[in-house]
């Protein structure tokens, strides 16, 4: 499995309360990423019937364009 | 000649990590090492403020002492020259890396130390891995346009710690004479906003104190302007509890003090500013990436460098106990490659391997991540414990996590419904 389908697995397992597509999690890789997929498309149409200006809208927005990679301002909190 | 300090580090070689954690990493054919992209320096290691709780001067680790008070030209050489082969040699690794000029207060280093080291560390780091300076102030001296001239001619982003109204600011960040800082900080964020500064200001830094309430505390931040917010457990661990800790008798005090404030802010559309562990919560609950420590189980590639060149792991271990980020490294005799593979690196990039068992078997564990480092420490088991703000993160996330997913269940049943 590619890192990119873990992450889309790991999306799928994580939002199981509120998809049921997460319930594929268990058939195997290609079954899963593809679950994972359609379950990133739910949230993209969530994302865009929701407020942009809100929490939700901003959180669901940086989800779905979530590609995993170095942000600037670094994980550092002091 | 170079001169090394001589530091003691008192024996605790049974606590994890201890090397059996590299050596098991070692053997595991998923896990591989990952290079450092972010540097923490202790670009000034004094502060013109005397705040009572700093993990730096107050707390277990007193080496600061043994340190010079700013670091050097020839240290900042020398990190320059350390931060370009290590981004050179791992640039196949690396989307990006950010320094952090830090302190003690690093704005004590002055306008000329903080050109002549963006120079230098951006003249070190290869074209191909864009480099990020920041600075975190105590907000004191950004009143001096003078530097802040030239934190914006070397883009150098501005993080400032604050911890709310005058009260509440007052309380703990205070100078050496007692007197409060809050005047003065707010005369600097008043001139940080202007417009020639205002794209530097970068994120407004809380550390939570249980006797200030808490709206009032987050009124007081947005007033600043900041584009973003953050709030900080306390330091502390099992051996050393936070201040107003209550989770021994089952309470939940630092969960209680936070939630009022997620409600606030969840529910204000448009959205004030960002509060930072708010939408790292909600992000992993939703299941994207936490981009700060603390939460989450993304890898922790940090080191940290001190005013006199030492390398050390995560400042905030100052708070569990004496030596606790020493590493023995130097940069002016090591590589950061060679900090790679020291137990105490190892254990924050294992993921769930890193964890107690307690977390492992935890149905949030991939969203808590066990809490900040630091806040795991327990004398006798070392780090391979919950954090000690369990129960609080606990009884955090699983609000911020009904209330997310349940608007975004909704959402989704609405949409179904108009077909």
């Amino acid at each position: 499995m590619s890192e990119r389908e873990g992450n889309l697995v790991r999306k799928v397992a994580l939002t199981a309360a509120a998809f049921a597509a997460a319930s594929a999690v268990g058939v195997g890789a290609a079954g899963a990423a593809s679950a994972a997929e359609s379950s990133q498309a739910n949230l993209s149409e969530v994302a865009a019937t929701t407020d942009q200006n809100s929490a939700l809208g901003a959180v669901l927005n940086r989800v779905t364009a979530d590609d995993d990679v170095f942000r600037p301002a670094g994980t550092f909190n002091r | 000649m170079i001169e090394l300090p001589i530091v003691r580090v008192k024996e605790r070689a049974a606590e994890w990590p201890t090397q059996n954690v590299t050596d098991q990493a070692l053997e595991d054919p998923y896990w591989r090492p990952l290079p450092f992209v972010e540097f923490a320096l202790k670009f000034h290691g004094r502060c013109n403020l005397a705040c009572d709780y700093c993990y730096m001067y107050e707390m277990a680790d007193q080496s600061w002492k043994n340190k010079p008070v700013a670091m050097s030209r020839k240290t900042i050489d020398q990190v320059a020259f350390r931060l370009g082969e290590h981004l050179r040699a791992h640039a196949d690794e690396i989307a990006g890396a950010s320094v952090r000029m830090h302190g003690g207060e690093a704005l004590l280093a002055g306008a000329d130390q903080f050109a002549y080291a963006a120079r230098a560390f951006r003249n070190a780091a290869p074209s191909d891995v864009p480099l990020r300076l920041v600075t975190t102030t105590n907000g004191v001296l950004l009143s001096d346009e003078n530097l802040l001239n030239v934190l914006r001619e070397h883009r150098i982003g501005v993080t400032v710690s604050l911890d709310g109204d005058r009260e509440g600011q007052n309380r703990h960040r205070k100078y050496a004479n007692g007197r409060g800082s809050y005047d003065l900080v707010m005369r600097g964020i008043e001139v940080l906003n202007r417009p020639d500064y205002r794209d530097l200001f970068d994120l407004v830094l809380c550390t939570i104190d249980l006797e200030n309430d808490p709206l009032t505390t987050y009124e007081a931040l947005l007033a600043t302007g900041a584009p973003a917010v953050d709030f900080l457990l306390p330091l502390g661990n099992w051996s050393s509890p936070p201040p107003g800790w209550t989770a021994g008798d089952g309470g939940t005090a630092y969960a209680d003090w936070l939630i009022p404030i997620f409600e606030r802010w969840y529910s204000t559309v448009p959205l004030p500013a960002g509060v930072r562990l708010f939408e790292n919560i909600m992000t992993l609950c939703l299941g994207g990436h936490a981009y700060t420590e603390g939460l989450g189980l993304n890898p922790f590639q940090l080191i940290v460098v001190e005013s006199d060149g030492t390398i050390e792991l995560g400042d905030a271990l100052k708070s569990a106990y004496e030596g606790a980020p020493y590493t023995g490294l130097n940069v002016f005799r090591n590589t950061f490659d060679d900090a790679r593979l020291l137990p105490g690196v190892v254990a924050r990039q294992r993921k769930v391997a890193g964890l107690s068992p307690i977390c492992v078997s935890c149905s949030i564990r991939d969203i808590c991540g066990a809490g900040e480092y630091s806040t795991r420490y327990r004398s006798g088991s070392g780090f391979l414990n919950p954090s000690v703000y369990c129960a609080d993160l606990a009884k955090l996330i699983c609000h911020i996590r009904d209330r997310a997913l349940t608007d975004v269940e909704r959402l989704r049943a609405e949409r179904a419904a108009a077909g």
